[in-house]
């Protein structure tokens, strides 16, 4: 079967996605950039027009990048799944008007982002109970989805939502954190040049605090309560090793929970284009391994933004440049100014690094808590929503010799349903590591195969277009 | 090092070394099952679950495929619903008349052979199965054929084992077989020695590299097998089902290379739909392929064209135990005292575990099996070069 050919693919219209594709196309190559949603940005940016980020003014810029690409440079997929990809590199897509289409690249740009990673407590599943991300999303959209929120998990990223969301009117009953404030505060080097971060981080507290919410650190969720859907979110403060601390329970009704304990990369192409990956847990877990100029393992394919160490879009905007400019420099159509270009932005990737480990740390709870709280947990605790695994089938599974994520995803089938492992999978290793008293990352991610998102059967025996 | 002795050593626990320690914990031996991974991690773990009869060629083969399938009916009372066994029957598809002619001949030779089987006319096929088009001709029908969930299977009889008696060790490759004067003495892995006069290759497509540490030449294959599952759905299929082409496929590799290989399809109880599956030398690549995945998709559409809209959400791919002829390799070895095989099976392992796990257990205790060892042994192979 013939594919159609092009001389750099970029899979994801995220902050990195677009960077890079701007670069490329300013320099006249053919590029393909592919997106699942119909509109650029990555979830991040993407309706970025109500400007509350403090990455705005990066967004603006490349948004007009974008526009004054040389369109016949540039070619943009979006709405376009990808399926697969297979060495050369070729990739798989389905757009979203149908067929399946099968694209040869000399070149290829893994930008595929993050999504947001979950810790299961006793009533996470219930109606009510949704990610942080997903609040933010509906808040851009201009869309307050109810009147009442618990905000709780890890990580700085909570005070973030719980100003967006008191933004939009919206009242914060409380603002659980498990990280305690002293990890939440970034080393003072860190703050250098950071400005506009500061006050923005500070205006949000502001606005938090002055709207009358809770914030408390140190404190997990214990419980999402309802009968049939969330009524109230049962709070407790926990020690340093990750033992909740009995008398400090607090009830707080609350009609929406939005939940989240930090960021995981979507390393899921990266691995089944066989890049080779590292795990660094205060850079997000399992990443993909790249030099300096992003080129990973694999001869042709880059990794770009978040797949290389979760830090936000503006690491995300600076490595799509990053990458673009490191390919043309092979390519051998960069300039000398391009070239120290290439030796500022390798700099102060850095830098936007160690910002990445700080805002990922707190969410990183050390070994032992997280065997603390696992061990805490009821047995009857659901892992895997799609095929109803409860944390027993996991003990069990455990105690009846299986050692590996892998072992128990196949006896027990969690992680094996529609959404194909998507929420639950980063658990189960989780859990595991945490029942086995192994370290986070002692097991390799599980393996991946296309496709990458579900295909009709129809799509995948028909022919492409 | 860690010194430690044992019986009996069964090297791999998929479904083959789960059968055997099961059968051989019946007769009061305790053996140690080393696992290099987790229990059902190769081709166990990553197989449909169909026990299909009508696909065995008749004679030695299909007689030992019936002996297998007799004992699942008592596997499932021992082990319980949860290894999912089901005796739905199976259909055998037919597409033109050459299939119809040479698929005629080979139910003669099975029922023969003493399988329940019968040609039955393609109106006959889709009362049966309602999303069968009418481009199949006819089909051959076995009540026989049955289906089992294949890893909770190789779980249930590992569970069972180690209730009487039998010891896992997973998570430790072995990486040493110490033999003196023609005979096992121990098995090595990277933590322990381990004091046995008896080892079990029941490694599946890695039987070669166990073979070797024992100085055993062992001729098996890994045959890659592409399957595609897709989402769960209530019953739509009620029978264990395979194309005609897809049986003469894999008596003939031609063939297979041809594109010309049929499917394989079962809703497992689960709801899921597995499809299958490519044959393809490949090496130890587990990976699917773009080209293998599509072209199971393409051969199953013109015959359950209702399918089309059905989500595929997964796809893998298992390393089948290939042999020259066909047939396992099961029982002793006659260069190496103590050394057994029991590997060898291609896409047959799940239908068959039961008859390898009783005759090598019969074997090892000392009895006569009941099926025999003789026309299965690794010797067959030098006979035939001899010859």
């Amino acid at each position: 079967m013939a594919a159609e050919r092009f001389e750099i693919a970029i899979a994801g219209g995220g902050p990195a996605g677009i960077a890079c594709a701007a670069v490329l196309a300013q320099a006249g190559v053919p590029g393909l950039l592919i997106d699942e949603h119909p509109r650029l940005g990555g979830p991040g940016l993407r309706d970025a027009a109500g400007a509350f980020s403090p990455f705005a003014p990066a967004w603006a810029r490349t948004v007009r990048a974008i526009r004054s690409l040389k369109k016949e440079a540039l070619t943009v997929l979006p709405r376009t799944g990808l399926i697969g990809i297979e060495p050369g590199p070729r990739l798989l897509l389905a757009p979203e008007e149908g067929g399946l289409r099968e694209i040869a690249c000399r070149r290829l740009v893994i930008a595929t982002g993050a999504r947001e990673r979950f810790l299961p407590f006793p009533g996470w599943t219930l109606p009510g109970v949704i990610a942080t991300g997903a609040v933010q999303m509906l808040l851009k959209q201009g869309i307050l989805p109810a009147a009442d929120f618990v905000v709780g998990g890890a990580g700085p990223f909570l005070l973030a939502v719980a100003a967006d969301i008191v933004r939009r009117g919206g009242r914060v009953r409380a603002l659980a954190n498990e990280s305690r404030l002293a990890d939440l505060l970034p080393p003072p080097g860190l703050l250098a040049g950071q400005g506009v971060k500061i006050l923005d981080g500070l205006l949000r507290t502001l606005r938090v605090l002055v709207s009358g919410t809770r914030i408390a650190h140190g404190t997990r969720l214990l419980e999402a309560r309802g009968a049939g859907r969330l009524q109230a979110v049962v709070t407790a403060r926990v020690d340093k090793s990750g033992r909740h601390l009995p008398g400090t329970e607090r009830v707080v009704p609350a009609a929406l929970l939005a939940m989240g304990f930090g960021f995981t990369a979507n390393i899921e192409p990266a691995q089944l284009a066989g890049c080779p990956l590292f795990f660094e847990d205060t850079l997000g877990g399992w990443l993909v391994q790249t030099d300096e100029s992003l080129r990973t393992g694999v001869e042709g394919i880059y990794a770009a933004g978040e797949v290389t160490g979760v830090g936000g879009a503006e690491k995300s905007l600076l490595e799509g440049r990053l990458a673009g400019l490191a390919i043309l420099e092979e390519m051998g159509r960069l300039d000398a100014a391009g070239r120290g270009e290439i030796t500022r932005l390798q700099r102060k990737r850095k830098a936007l690094l160690s910002f990445g480990r700080w805002f990922n740390r707190p969410s990183r709870f050390a070994a032992a808590c997280r065997t603390n709280w696992f061990a805490s947990l009821p047995d009857e605790l659901t892992i895997c929503r799609c095929e109803e695994v409860r944390l027993r089938d996991i003990r069990r599974t455990l105690a009846a010799g299986c050692r590996t994520p892998a072992g128990i995803k196949k006896a027990t089938r969690c992680g094996m349903g529609v959404c194909q492992g998507n929420t639950c999978k980063g658990i189960l290793q989780e859990v595991v590591a945490a029942l086995t008293g192994g370290p986070p990352g002692g097991f390799p991610p599980p393996s991946v195969r296309a496709p990458l998102r579900p295909v009709d059967l129809g799509l995948l025996g028909g022919d492409t277009v | 090092m860690n010194e430690t002795a044992a019986d009996v050593a069964i090297v791999g626990a998929g479904v083959i070394g789960a059968a055997i320690a099961f059968y051989l914990t019946r007769r009061g031996i305790r053996p140690l099952v080393i696992e290099k991974e987790d229990p059902a991690a190769g081709s166990s773990g990553a197989c449909d679950g169909l026990v299909f009869l009508q696909s065995k060629k008749p004679g030695l083969h299909l007689e030992l495929a019936i002996e297998s399938r007799r004992r699942f009916e008592e596997l499932a009372q021992v082990l319980g619903p949860e290894i999912e066994f089901r005796p739905s029957g199976g259909l055998c598809l037919i597409e033109n008349e050459d299939e119809l002619a040479a698929l005629g001949r080979s139910i003669a030779a099975q029922r023969a052979g003493g399988l329940p089987v019968e040609l039955i006319a393609g109106e006959e096929v889709r009362r049966l199965e309602p999303l069968v088009s009418e481009r199949i001709l006819a089909a051959g029908f076995s009540p026989l054929d049955a289906q089992v969930n294949p890893y909770a299977l190789t779980f249930a009889l590992l569970r069972a084992a180690r209730a009487g008696g039998a010891r896992l060790l997973g998570g430790e490759p072995v990486v040493g077989i110490e033999t003196a004067a023609g005979r096992v003495r121990a098995v090595r892995t990277p933590r322990r020695r381990i004091a046995v006069p008896i080892v079990v290759n029941a490694a599946g497509a890695h039987a070669p590299e166990i073979g070797r540490l024992a100085g055993v030449e062992v001729p098996i294959t890994p045959r890659r097998g592409q399957l595609l599952v897709t989402a769960a759905r209530p019953p739509l299929l009620r029978h264990g089902l395979i194309s005609a082409r897809y049986i003469a496929a894999k008596f003939n590799p031609e063939l297979a290379r041809s594109g010309e290989m049929g499917f394989s399809l079962e809703q497992a109880e689960s709801g899921n739909l597995l499809i299958g599956s490519t044959r393809e030398f490949a090496g130890y690549d587990r990976r699917t392929s773009f080209e293998g995945i599509r072209a199971v998709a393409r051969r199953v559409l013109p015959v359950f064209p209702a399918l089309a809209s059905l989500p595929v959400i997964r796809t893998f791919a298992g390393l089948r135990p290939y042999t020259p002829d066909g047939l396992p390799i099961l029982g002793p070895v006659a260069s190496m005292e103590g050394f057994l095989m029991a590997a060898g099976h291609e896409g047959d392992g799940i239908a068959l575990s039961a008859i390898t796990g009783e005759m090598l257990a019969a074997h090892i205790a000392g009895d006569s099996p009941r099926f025999p060892l003789e026309p299965f042994r690794l010797e067959r192979f030098s006979t035939a070069e001899a010859a």
